[in-house]
């Protein structure tokens, strides 16, 4: 075993001096570092409370605060409503369709929920009579989030520069006194130079004499040069020192026990005093349920007659339909939710035809929808505490939304067999069944009035002249998958 | 650095704040047990680490802290039998 030789750094110099100036010497470059440590310590103190440390800590409360859901129960039909992923199925979210599926290719391709493209959706459909319809829909939501702790209700937490100085200022007295009797005269240590143990040990001693102001010591390492580091390094060289056996050291150690317990009692701030993350996470979605949160939406779709090839049995009076263009429709919506209740509002302009060798025709579709969380499924309340919607495990409880939605098509422009300007109204009532976040469905009593088309037959007699009629229809209800 | 604690009783419990020598080097990580999080540190001799987790409501047990330093054996902070809501502690590396 080889012994490291170690010893009190500065002490060469400190032993030229009489005992008692000695002693004064040590005494005053303990309370000079003690006074660099606390400036430190109020400058990493006050850093925790500056405002871009409440910014982030608002930032990261929001991160974790699920939002609702983009638009609650909006109507997935509308131009507003997107979907996260992809939904797919029979009738569903693409409206008069047979199947369809609507998807947002930018989730699907990896990028995050955050991403300005998450919300553009493609819509693919077949809807009936080999017709297709392809489209895209962008939903944009108003970007409404708290931007301060005062907006959430909250204090800004302050920093107490005083009080703090004084709760570090309370400890010099006891500081200087285990550097001047304790630290400045620190054993040295014993053990194998090659035991990492020992060498670590060595290092800590270091610190804490350079930690006292020991002449000649020096920090062994950058981040030594810190209160809380210093103090952990004084109690670890202390107590490893106590192993020592030396009968004088051991006597002021116990001379200073007292110092020794304050230095140990001593903690640093913690911001996290005044408001914890929980609290400010739950004041994030309060506001946000109680805020008006608006969406636009706008939508292109455009549905095709199909191609056909091949023997026309109608050849002489009639083509056949070559992917014509039959309807084209542009749509924006204004959505808006607050707490339980949403509403949207929208427009849609383009041009419609019945057959594909006709002309198309203007026309103008506005429509409006209004839904209302109404009821929990299954036991307990639908609002927590607060009045907000519950949520178990952070997903809303199931529940039923009840609704209207009203869509109507007023022509522009008309031929001269139509006898309205009313291309079709439909009136639905709903309850979307929200059982979770996978799995949703409508049942819903639609009352629509479509045109119906009497076509001419002149061979009749008399002969039979084209009109064009609303005819009215009232399913006794339907079944709508709104997410598989 | 590598920060981490574990538990037993289950669910998530949120890292609040994580201070290496008076710096904020951490907060607002929520996972599940085992926790970790690694982050950067000024070199020091020793590393005085506290910490708070955060578990609202909930009971949690057997609550224990390590800490590696430079990829080195993890060395035990700080442990408690039990916790409720929250457990804020300390220990040096």
């Amino acid at each position: 075993m080889r012994v490291v030789p170690m010893i009190a750094a500065g002490a060469v110099g400190a032993l030229a001096l009489p005992a008692g100036a000695r002693a004064q010497a040590e005494g005053r470059a303990a309370s000079a570092m003690f006074e660099r440590l606390k400036a430190g310590a109020l400058a990493d103190a006050r850093s925790l409370f500056e405002p871009e440390q409440r910014e982030k800590m608002l930032v990261e409360a929001r991160s974790q605060t699920p939002l609702p859901d983009r638009v609650a129960a909006l109507d997935p039909e509308s131009a507003a409503a997107t979907v996260d992923r992809a939904t797919l199925g029979l009738k569903t979210d693409v409206k008069g369709a047979e199947a369809g599926i609507v998807f947002a290719p930018a989730i699907l391709f990896g990028q995050g929920p955050e991403s300005a493209l998450a919300a553009l959706n493609v819509v693919f459909a077949a809807l009936q009579g080999e017709q297709t319809r392809v489209g895209v829909k962008y939903a944009w939501q108003s970007p409404l989030e708290p931007q301060s702790f005062t907006a959430l209700g909250l204090k800004e937490c302050p920093f107490d520069a005083a009080a703090f100085t004084g709760h570090v200022e309370g400890l010099r007295s006891h500081f200087v006194a285990v550097c001047e009797k304790v630290v400045a005269s620190l054993p040295p240590v014993a053990g194998d130079a090659d035991d990492e143990d020992v060498r670590h040990a060595v290092r800590v001693r270091q610190a804490a004499q350079a930690g006292c102001g020991v002449a000649g010591a020096t920090f062994p390492e950058p981040g030594d040069a810190v209160l809380d580091p210093v103090l952990a390094n004084i109690r670890k060289a202390v107590a490893r020192a106590k192993e020592s056996g030396d009968a004088a050291f051991l006597e002021r150690i116990a001379t200073t026990a007292a110092s020794l317990a304050r230095l140990e009692e001593y903690r640093f701030v913690s911001r996290w005093g005044c408001q914890t993350a929980d609290l400010v996470a739950e004041r994030v979605r309060e506001w946000r349920w109680n805020s008006r949160r608006v969406t636009w939406g706008a939508a292109a779709t455009t549905d095709f007659f199909p191609r056909k090839f091949g023997f026309n049995p109608a050849e002489g009076t009639s083509e056949l339909p070559g992917g014509e263009v039959k309807v084209w429709e542009l749509r924006a919506e204004r959505a808006q939710r607050l707490r339980r209740t949403e509403w949207a509002l929208g427009v849609g302009g383009g041009e419609r035809r019945q057959a594909f060798d006709e002309k198309r025709y203007g026309y103008l579709a506005p429509s409006f929808y209004l839904a209302h969380i109404a009821f929990r499924l299954g036991r307990g309340t639908l609002l927590d505490a607060k009045r907000i919607l519950r949520e178990v495990d952070g997903k809303p409880v199931p529940h039923v939304s009840l609704g209207l939605a009203v869509d109507a098509e007023l022509a522009l422009s008309r031929p001269d067999t139509q006898d309205t300007s009313l291309n079709s109204l439909e009136c639905k009532a709903f309850m979307d069944f929200k059982i979770s976040d996978t799995l949703s469905f409508r049942l819903g009593v639609p009352v629509k009035g479509e045109l119906a088309v009497r076509k001419a037959d002149t061979s009749a007699t008399p002969a039979v002249t084209e009109l064009r009629k609303i005819q009215w229809s009232v399913p006794v209800f339907v079944v709508t998958v709104l997410k598989l | 650095m590598v920060f981490e604690v574990r538990w037993a009783g289950g669910g998530t419990a949120t890292l609040e704040e994580l201070l290496d020598n008076q710096r904020l080097v951490g907060a607002g990580v929520t996972e599940s047990s085992p926790l970790e999080h690694p982050y950067r540190a000024t070199a020091a001799t020793t590393h005085v680490v506290r910490w708070v987790l955060s578990f609202p409501g909930r009971k949690l047990t057997n609550l224990a802290a390590k800490a590696r330093k430079n990829g080195g054996p993890a060395k035990p902070l700080k442990s408690a039998g039990e916790a409720t809501g929250r457990w804020a502690a300390e220990g040096d590396h």
